[in-house]
């Protein structure tokens, strides 16, 4: 049940104020229940001695002035509201009395007790209303002339002493709640502000820029500590990236230009050639050439992208648009195949991403698709939104992915098993689909649909 | 055409100044942006082709300095690098095409060729093939015994061929005027639409061929 009160998002400031208003409160409680006991025992204590006094004093009176005396000194002396006397004969009968209205409704003896034998002794007793706030405390003397003076004296001051300190007591505590949350003030300041800030810091450390650090001025030293950890990380990974994108770069010149050079000796081959045989050679190797650059160009994207170095070049895309234009493109290659490709309409969404990175995402899994599904088959294509993001599917009716290599197909290099010589290729293609929904924030995968074939997914967030 | 290009590598400026010759432009080829830069004040130029890593300056600033000169002929960038945001660099800086390495002959041609036709307002689709009459607003190709209606992309593809008439296309300059796709998607998606467009032109009376060439892309010849 107390679980039931602590709820797991309640923010840490709550559950620290919490925590100190129930120490402070309780600290509170305890303190008053203590001093109200130790005092109330003293405060009766005090009532008691106050009464003996007060009885030898008036039995001094009474034999020095009898009963006119006393008449004359009690209302002086004595505290109007609370204390009251009685004087009675041997008989019982009443020779003077004193009681203010406030505690005459009390069970005034009507007689001398029996304790009393001889003049001065004294006897003390209480009396307790159970409607009434207050007891009375009653006492008992005789006298020299062998009548009974009766004082009492109601607990009515010594409550008011009380409650007075008990009103103290309560005041300090609202102080010392107050200050209380000064701690928890500061751990508002200097450990949760900073968290949040790292926090909101974190949440945009996946852009492309990588210039995202955590910043936290008013933090407490050890989140200080943790920032600048993080921050040397960052600075690596970043550095690391930038030296990614710059050998990329490299390697691509490094590459290509050989490349472009032997092509144009080829074409000059080709062009000029009158041997059919040297012809036909240099346009093979032309493909090949054209090959290599394609391979050469997806390597670096699958690594840019794995490793968070491919420069995006973000745009706002409806989705519609860019999945029916693919379509549009390879429907006739489909159609060749004998195969079935359509696109489902559907929501009109917009995401900002690079639109041709993503376009060929999309055309490597059809390309899968056209490759693996058999002729009378179907490929459908369709997307839904996803929170701000999208999902975009493409359903064929080949042979589906066999589950253990679910996760498999999505490595370099890697074809699964439905592949075979009929498809060339060397398992570049999913690794690309990969590394540029990677690159995106996004995740791929592949289910296996219960009427038979495979799905392929792209999961894409809104993107900033 | 009247050329100027700047390309620090021999090699491929040596093919170039080649293929150039071939295809009866002029060609004047500077090795450095500071001698391209001085010889351009003196002459003039249809089209620059410019390598983007240059050893005195890169191509995107050499354009920056052309255009803030007031040249505003076509500008074509070679370069290695094949992604996005560095073809958006280039396109900013003032260039008009991006090119990567390596490309075949025919590639530059057309594009250069495109180019041109852009910068001069160029004639637009001529409306007869063959025997045949076309409708672009209908996308109808009229012979004298039959019509065929084609498909919006069949027409693109139908037109940018007829524009590089008995030209090489090369595969990559046909999925980038028709359906704006910079890389090679697999699949034979361009021979399946030529096949395509290839049947519906086999119409009596028009005499249209669209021809495969091995390893270098489709002929378009109107043999009437």
């Amino acid at each position: 049940m107390f679980l039931n009160l602590w709820p797991e998002k309640l923010p840490s400031q709550w559950r620290l104020s919490l925590l100190m208003g129930l120490i402070v409160g309780s600290s509170i409680a305890l303190t008053i229940f203590f001093v109200r006991a130790a005092v109330n025992q003293d405060l009766r204590q005090a009532d008691q001695a106050v009464i003996l006094d007060d009885l030898v004093e008036y039995a001094a009176i009474y034999t020095h002035s009898g009963v006119e005396g006393v008449q004359d000194v009690f209302p002086v002396g004595q505290n109007a509201e609370s204390n009251g006397m009685r004087i009675l004969d041997k008989a019982g009968k009443i020779v003077y009395e004193m009681i203010p209205e406030a505690i005459l409704h009390y069970p005034w003896p009507q007689k001398p007790p029996i304790e009393l034998h001889k003049r001065g002794d004294t006897y003390q007793s209480e009396v307790t209303l159970s409607e009434a706030p207050y007891h009375l405390s009653l006492g008992a003397i005789r006298l020299h002339d062998g009548n009974t003076l009766w004082f009492g004296r109601s607990s009515m001051q010594a409550e008011r002493y009380l409650s007075n300190i008990q009103n103290h007591l309560w005041l300090a505590g609202i102080m010392a709640g107050l200050v209380a949350m000064l701690p928890v003030l500061w751990y508002s300041y200097d450990v949760i502000n900073p968290i949040k800030a790292f926090t909101s810091s974190a949440k945009r450390l996946h852009l492309p820029e990588g210039v995202v650090r955590l910043i936290a001025p008013t933090a407490i030293p050890e989140l200080k500590t943790l920032a600048s950890v993080i921050n040397a990380g960052l600075d690596q990974i970043l550095s690391l990236t930038r030296e990614l994108q710059s050998t990329n770069d490299q390697l691509a010149h490094e590459l290509r230009t050989p490349l472009a050079r032997i092509r144009g000796n080829l074409e000059a081959l080709h062009n000029h050639t009158d041997s059919p045989f040297a012809e036909d050679a240099a346009a093979r190797s032309l493909e090949e050439i054209d090959r290599a650059a394609q391979l050469v160009q997806s390597i670096l994207t699958i690594r840019g992208g794995d490793h968070g170095a491919l420069r995006l070049h973000r745009q706002a895309t409806p989705v519609s648009d860019l999945l029916e234009k693919l379509v549009d493109l390879f429907t006739p290659a489909a159609e060749d195949r004998g195969l079935k490709l359509s696109v489902v309409p559907g929501l009109d969404l917009m995401l900002n991403v690079d639109r041709e990175l993503l376009t060929q995402a999309v055309a490597n899994i059809l390309d899968n698709a056209l490759a693996y599904t058999p002729k009378g088959g179907a490929i459908i294509v369709h997307w839904h939104a996803e929170g701000t993001g999208a999902v975009i599917c493409v359903d064929d009716t080949g042979p589906g992915v066999h589950p253990e290599e679910v996760h498999m197909i999505w490595e370099r290099y890697n074809r699964g098993s439905a592949a075979n010589s009929r498809h060339p290729g060397i398992g570049l293609g999913l690794s690309l689909v990969r590394a540029i929904a990677t690159a995106h924030g996004g995740t791929v995968g592949v289910n296996n649909r219960e009427v038979g074939g495979a799905s392929f997914w792209i999961r894409l967030p809104q993107g900033v | 055409m009247n050329l100027l290009l700047v390309e620090d590598d021999p090699e491929l400026g040596r093919q170039m100044v080649g293929w150039m010759a071939d295809a009866g432009h002029e060609l004047q080829w500077e090795k450095r942006g500071k001698s391209a830069i001085a010889w351009i004040k003196d002459h003039a130029c249809d089209a620059a082709i410019l390598d983007v890593g240059l050893p005195d300056m890169d191509g995107f600033s050499l354009v920056e300095h052309l255009r803030a000169e007031g040249l505003m002929m076509p500008v074509l960038f070679l370069t290695a690098r094949a992604s996005v945001a560095d073809r958006v660099r280039g396109l900013a800086a003032g260039g008009d095409d991006y090119l990567t390495k390596p490309f075949a002959a025919e590639e530059l041609l057309a594009r250069l060729d495109a180019l041109h036709r852009r910068a001069t307002h160029a004639q637009p689709t001529q409306r007869k093939i063959g025997n045949c009459r076309l409708d672009p607003v209908k996308r109808r190709i009229i012979s004298e015994r039959d019509t065929v209606e084609l498909q919006p992309r069949e027409w693109t593809l139908l037109e940018v061929l007829m524009n590089h008439e008995g030209r090489i296309m090369p595969k990559q300059f046909l999925l980038e005027q028709v359906w704006d796709i910079r890389f090679d998607p697999g699949t034979n998606v361009v021979d399946a639409m030529i096949c395509r467009l290839r049947r519906k032109l086999e119409i009596p009376g028009c005499d249209i061929h669209i021809e495969t060439i091995r390893g270098k892309g489709y002929v378009f010849k109107s043999l009437a």
